[in-house]
């Protein structure tokens, strides 16, 4: 009897594990795996061909862009999605702040290729910023887009991904017990001291795993990158995702090759970003 | 002062986040081709004519399969988070821990690390080039994040609930129709709304797996007409399409909140 | 010799804004109270009765809204911001403090949960008040070392708040009111958590530490706000405040009994019809009590 219970327990518990379970194993555990076999099978040949692609300059460049993109962009995402998120705690919770949420949420539910093709239209010699900066600052028409690539993508993807930083920090905001910023005022803290001594230590461990998140998922950003290249012709901006792409673009995407090999690189950097920072976290947390 | 001073960082902050979008709104109803640039528009040349190109043309084609698109992975995603947070969240066995650092660990492999393996994978069913193939892939990518929330809030929902329920004679399925879903109402929303937007907005896997405009995605065809068209020349319609494509998000993330916000002020 | 007041509370107003019903309503209507140097004051009431509320605009946190400021940024932000609308004026020591920061009150509050921050240790929640007013920190850790062995939490001083028991918790809170020395000390249900003989002691030792400057660093005039719920605590008070609220209006009537530490105050205690006791009762109370 408690073994027929048991079996229809088990049963149910069954039903309802097993179809997301194979959803997840078919799309993706086995292309995962797929993946890392296709790099590491054959980690010979694999490094053979990562060393001969360093004599090639697109590749060392890309290594060094995406570097360079992740901490700006990331460095950034941070201080604005902070600054934000902290001026959203402080607007009480009314009818109006409703409406505000929604305007600083707005960029993340932009689609990249319109976040691009809005940016690059005001970022153009005859766009918006380069006419208020001549208007106000007497500078001439310049097409930022063009000369100035990397730091076009590096605006984009702050002004697309700071609302990721900017939720997250927000609801570990208001779980800071509210009798505790009560009693800091009480205890002489001013506006500037509160931030400083109460806010910023009770959202550190939050803040920390945004970081993790953001670095990790900005170093492997295509989107953003690869749309702001091809829609400039002067100069083509090459980060390892994008390096990457045009490889498969050049061998075919069916066929298994150099550019499987490229994928070690990558995924080198987000096993070490990540082992790197984990191992930070505990030494903070035992802090 | 200080209020001042917040109010200016308010204000500044509010226009970095509105500034494309309106730049769009301009572009779209602007009557000429904007290589001029936006500020030369006068107000007498305003019109919202190209709103209704967007359902004229091939336009038409793309928003159509957005939507079929993320409107079934949204539900097959709702679907199978249900399952999986009930039996995470009502079911004790080992490891059950695990599952959710796979989930998040899931969500941080990057779309450009799996383009071989799923094109293999989509090429051996022959689902390149179709819709289906797109769905697949997006829910592989939404899944897990998706999951994630939905047994966070599963979590929330009290088991004395349940046992009540089982006490009323109500077998193990009926229990999780009749009681536990009504009570996840708000997250089954809020991860719908999330599913739907991170399928809507992408562009990865329409841009490597669909030839064809026929099959592909909005964001991504969007991309396609712009190099087609290095002129700027049909951007007020561009402009008009995506300015109804990210409404429709922005629309969709104020629900949300608001849902959100008033399950929270009930509490 | 007649002592000055050193709170005085002069028609205090004060209207909420209720989401559900859109419309104000007044919470506290013409309250007036002074406490004199010394005084030892006990709040009760219903639930909701302006208890927290009278202690929030004391402490600060609730400021009066000036409507007359005829200034079109202001009036905005008082509309985004504000949730009530209070009038009045609060004078510590003589001096109207009515639009003063919370900082910059002379007031301490220790609440319920003592809200200690638990990111710091025991001397860094000690310090904290110090440190705000930008005391170099030698003079800091002479001053904290001092009070935490009066208080008998010299060892505790390295410990995590997570890790040391509400008891001593509640100690810390205290020592954080003596180091900051503030003239007026406002308890909102400090130590109700707290079990029945260990809410005597602490009380008994706090009111009497803090009011006598026996454990404080200087001598200095003091006062005693104090939110409650314990029958106890009516015997040692110089005043109770008794709150009644109405639930039709939603406002409070308010009466403010002065003890002389005899039978009279309870009976009009009694009278209010806040405690369903009897007065029999409450004699058996008082004859056993041994302060």
């Amino acid at each position: 009897m408690k073994f027929l219970q048991y079996l229809k327990n088990l049963s149910k518990f069954l039903i309802c594990f097993i179809p997301p379970i194979v959803l997840i194993i078919i799309l993706i555990f086995i292309p995962t795996l797929f993946t890392l076999v296709m790099c590491f099978e054959n980690y010979g040949n694999s490094i053979r061909i990562i060393l001969g692609k360093l004599e090639d300059r697109n590749f060392v460049n890309s290594i060094y862009n995406s570097f360079l993109y992740t901490l700006c962009t990331v460095t950034l995402q941070i201080i604005l999605g902070y600054l934000t998120a902290l001026l959203m705690f402080f607007i009480p919770k009314n009818r109006f702040s409703i409406f505000i949420w929604i305007i600083f949420f707005l960029p993340y539910a932009v689609p990249s290729t319109v976040a691009v093709i809005s940016w690059s239209m005001s970022l153009r010699e005859e766009g918006f910023i380069s006419y208020v900066l001549k208007y106000f600052f007497n500078i001439d028409n310049y097409s930022w887009f063009k000369e100035y690539l990397l730091l076009s993508t590096i605006i984009v993807s702050v002004w697309q991904f700071y609302p990721f930083v900017y939720i997250g920090l927000l609801t570990s905001l208001r779980k800071i017990p509210h009798n505790l910023l009560r009693s800091s005022e009480i205890d002489g803290a001013r506006f500037y001291q509160k931030i400083k001594y109460i806010i910023f230590p009770q959202t550190k461990k939050t803040l920390i795993s945004i970081i993790v998140l953001r670095i990790l998922l900005m170093f492997t950003k295509f989107d953003t990158p690869y749309l702001m290249g091809i829609n400039n012709k002067s100069n083509e901006l090459t980060l390892l995702p994008t390096y990457i792409y045009s490889l498969i673009n050049i061998s075919g995407i069916n066929t298994i090759s150099a550019s499987a090999a490229m994928y070690f690189p990558l995924i080198l950097v987000m096993l070490f970003t990540s082992i790197f920072i984990l191992l930070r976290i505990k030494k903070l947390v035992n802090n | 002062m200080k209020r001042i001073f917040i109010l200016i960082i308010l204000i500044s902050l509010l226009f970095f986040s509105l500034f494309p979008y309106g730049v769009l709104f301009i572009a779209s109803c602007s009557s000429i081709p904007v290589d001029k640039g936006l500020h030369s528009i006068s107000i007498s040349e305003l019109t919202i004519i190209n709103f209704q190109h967007v359902f004229t043309n091939e336009f038409n084609i793309l928003l159509c399969n957005t939507l079929r698109v993320s409107l079934t992975t949204t539900f097959i995603i709702i679907i199978f988070s249900i399952l999986l947070s009930y039996s995470i969240t009502r079911f004790n066995f080992k490891y059950k821990v695990y599952i959710e650092y796979i989930l998040i660990s899931c969500y941080l492999i990057p779309p450009i690390l799996l383009i071989i393996p799923y094109s293999r994978l989509l090429l051996a069913f022959n689902l390149l080039n179709s819709l289906t193939g797109l769905v697949l892939t997006n829910t592989a990518f939404c899944f897990p994040v998706c999951a994630w929330f939905m047994i966070r809030y599963f979590e929330s929902i009290s088991t004395d609930l349940d046992k009540s329920g089982a006490l009323d004679g109500a077998s193990t399925f009926k229990i999780l129709w009749n009681i536990l879903i009504p009570q996840a109402k708000t997250g089954i929303i809020a991860i719908s709304v999330l599913s739907f937007i991170l399928s809507w907005n992408d562009i990865s896997f329409s841009f490597f797996f669909s030839d064809n405009i026929e099959f592909k995605t909005f964001a991504d065809g969007l991309e396609q007409f712009r190099i087609s068209d290095p002129t700027y020349t049909n951007m007020p319609s561009f402009a008009a399409s995506s300015f109804i494509v990210v409404t429709i998000a922005i629309l969709l993330f104020g629900l949300l909140e608001y849902s959100i916000d008033k399950k929270f002020n009930k509490i | 010799m007649k002592k000055n007041p050193i709170l005085e509370l002069e028609n205090i107003h004060v209207e909420y804004f209720d989401e559900s019903d859109k419309r104000y309503f007044t919470i506290l209507d013409k309250f007036n109270l002074s406490v004199n140097s010394g005084e030892f004051v006990a709040i009760i009431g219903d639930s909701g009765a302006g208890k927290t509320t009278l202690l929030d605009f004391i402490a600060g946190f609730i400021k009066t809204t000036n409507e007359s400021k005829n200034n079109f940024i202001y009036k905005i932000i008082l509309k985004l911001e504000m949730s009530y609308k209070a009038t009045g004026t609060v004078k510590i020591s003589g001096d109207d403090v009515s639009s003063v920061e919370p900082m910059d009150r002379n007031v301490g509050l220790v609440m319920q949960n003592f809200s200690l921050y638990d990111h710091y240790n025991v001397k860094d929640n000690l310090a904290f008040p110090l440190k705000m007013k930008g005391i170099n920190k030698k003079e800091i850790l002479r001053d904290v070392n001092s009070v935490a062995e009066k208080l008998g939490i010299l060892r505790l001083l390295n410990n995590k708040i997570s890790e040391i028991s509400g008891g001593e918790r509640q100690r810390v809170a205290i020592g954080k009111l003596l180091l900051k020395k503030p003239k007026i000390a406002l308890f909102d249900e400090a130590f109700s958590n707290l079990d029945f003989k260990l809410r005597q002691v602490l009380r008994k030792n706090v009111i009497e530490n803090y009011l006598s400057n026996e454990n404080a660093l200087d001598t200095g005039e003091r006062a005693v706000l104090y939110v409650t719920h314990d029958l106890m605590d009516f015997f040692i008070a110089d005043k109770i405040v008794i709150f009644k609220k109405n639930k039709v209006t939603r406002k409070s009537d308010y009466e403010i009994l002065y003890s002389d530490k005899d039978k009279k105050a309870w009976q009009k205690l009694e009278h209010s019809g806040l405690y369903k006791i009897q007065l029999n009762e409450f004699e058996q109370l008082f004859n056993n009590y041994k302060p």
